[in-house]
């Protein structure tokens, strides 16, 4: 024990040292705001938009808003749905990923557009339509946003 | 096979500590979190402004309920002694990195029990490293000073009662809804609050007549080579496992677990500091609290870096998610590993 302390204390230190290089500026969680419908409130030109079968402005609309904000998370969440709808279901699933990413509370009970109720409902039923017997790496992305949807404190 | 009085009494803590655990789960906690030490001081620590993240902001009661039961239940078998072993920054550096690994993993030692009772197979890790980590703690420990501070000598009483009365203060506030509190997210899962009040008091008192400790637990197995000295675990693990399996709570797998992560290596490295700075403390997460309602002032000691590493985590986005552990999350274990050893080696000379 005596020698393997020290050995332990310098390989911890190194492995330490490695991992904080790999910390980047502005790597901490993402902006979220208290008030889901605010976020509601800022997309609801574009869903009155889709509604009135502007798609192509609205997905342009989408598409900045993901990049630029305010509120990426829900124009991520938006752009994923009609990806599911169009049956781009990577997209659909990147965009839900980032989405969360961007804005967890999308994927709480009481979160903006009741996005976490539809999001597991798409999942489960690609995990059992389209996807089904895909092998868990195919499935990677869909395990991640179940087990980020499923609740857990985190 | 006949149980002595002790044994019956850990029994007991085991069997209550499951079925509550899984009872708050199904009444409104986070999903395999009825208790958890580690979310709960994360939670609390946001309800007091500690962090800023506005999804796990909630007084969890059970935490401060745990310190009065055992305090009522020392006061009235006569086991009230404030006392110390002057652990000072060498116990807040432990309660600190109890936590830090814990979140590492999602969950202090019980609440691996808890994830492994709710069908976790990704928790699986985490039982292994917990008992590496005890494990290398004991062996960190051996030799002819095993002393890890000093001895035990008479504490400050007004520092306890004020500590104490601060601990009911914050329970009123938290029942009163005074304090910060989630709109979403784990923050805004919980039980009801008296139930909750309820459940922590009985467990309290209960864990502070028996002394169960789930790293202790796992030591004294170690030690003694005896599956007996085991049975509080046995008995919480079952205990969950059934309440789960009646209210529907058991779902097993592997990928899509609530507050998991796919990341078995960090899981077990978390654990594993968790249970080794467990072992130098002398408690895990939840036994530090209910030494604190005994009047030891190390557990308070402990109790501070708890809260204070719950809010680090949360402030330097230590904590993993269902996404995984972040790159500082990593360094933070290692870290963690490092003092730790240092802390060994340096109390193996003295």
């Amino acid at each position: 024990m005596r020698i393997l302390l020290p050995l332990l204390i310098i390989l911890s230190l190194a492995g330490g040292a490695y991992y904080a290089r790999q910390i980047k500026p502005g790597d901490d969680r993402a902006c979220i705001t208290s008030d889901p419908q605010e976020v509601e409130r800022s997309y609801s030109l574009a869903l009155k938009a889709l509604k009135d079968g502007k798609r192509e402005e609205t997905l342009l609309f989408l598409r900045k808003r993901a990049e630029k904000g305010p509120h990426k998370g829900g124009a991520l969440y938006l752009l994923g749905n009609l990806a599911y709808e169009e049956g781009a279901y990577t997209s659909a699933v990147d965009n839900y990923r980032m989405a969360l990413k961007a804005d967890r509370t999308l994927g709480d009970a009481g979160g903006p557009f009741n996005a976490k109720k539809t999001i597991l409902m798409n999942m489960e039923a690609l995990k059992r339509g389209p996807w089904r017997g895909r092998n868990t790496k195919e499935l990677s992305g869909v395990n991640g946003l179940l087990r980020a949807l499923n609740g857990g404190c985190e | 096979m006949a149980l002595s009085r002790d044994m019956k009494w850990i029994v007991a803590a085991g069997l209550l500590l499951g079925v509550f655990g899984s009872l708050l789960s199904f009444l409104g906690n986070p999903p395999n979190t009825g208790i958890c030490i580690s979310c709960f001081m994360e939670n609390s620590a946001g309800a007091m402004g500690l962090h800023d993240d506005l999804r796990m902001r909630y007084f969890r009661p059970e935490l401060t309920a745990f310190i009065l039961g055992s305090f009522l239940a020392a006061i009235a078998k006569r086991e009230f002694k404030v006392h110390s072993k002057g652990s000072g920054l060498g116990g807040f550096t432990l309660g600190f990195m109890m936590i830090v690994g814990s979140a590492v993993f999602i969950g202090c030692p019980i609440k691996l029990l808890f994830r492994l009772a709710g069908g976790d197979l990704a928790a699986v890790s985490g039982l292994f490293g917990l008992i590496a980590g005890v494990m290398v703690g004991l062996q960190t420990l051996r030799g002819p000073e095993t002393k890890i501070f000093g001895t035990s000598r008479e504490g400050s009483t007004p520092l306890v009662l004020a500590a104490l009365g601060a601990t009911l203060l914050l329970t009123i506030l938290g029942a009163a809804g005074y304090l910060l509190e989630s709109k979403t997210g784990g923050g805004a899962m919980h039980a009801p609050t008296l139930v909750s009040i309820m459940a922590g008091l009985i467990l309290g008192a209960v864990c502070q007549r028996s002394r169960f400790c789930v790293t202790g637990s796992l030591r004294d197995v170690i030690l003694t080579h005896s599956p007996k000295a085991g049975l509080g675990l046995y008995f919480a693990f079952g205990g969950a496992l059934l309440a789960n399996l009646l209210t529907g709570q058991f779902h097993p797998g592997y990928f899509d677990q609530p507050g998991a992560h796919l990341e078995p290596l960090w899981g077990f490295a978390g654990m594993a500091l968790t249970g080794w700075a467990a072992v130098l403390a002398g408690g895990c997460p939840f036994r530090q609290l209910i030494k604190a309602g005994e009047g030891d002032l190390d557990g308070w000691m402990m109790t501070v870096g708890m809260l204070s590493g719950a809010a680090a985590v949360q402030l330097w986005s230590l904590d993993a998610s269902s996404a995984g552990v972040t790159a500082q999350g990593k360094a933070a274990v290692l870290i963690g590993f490092a003092l730790l050893g240092a802390f060994s080696l340096t109390r193996r000379r003295a």
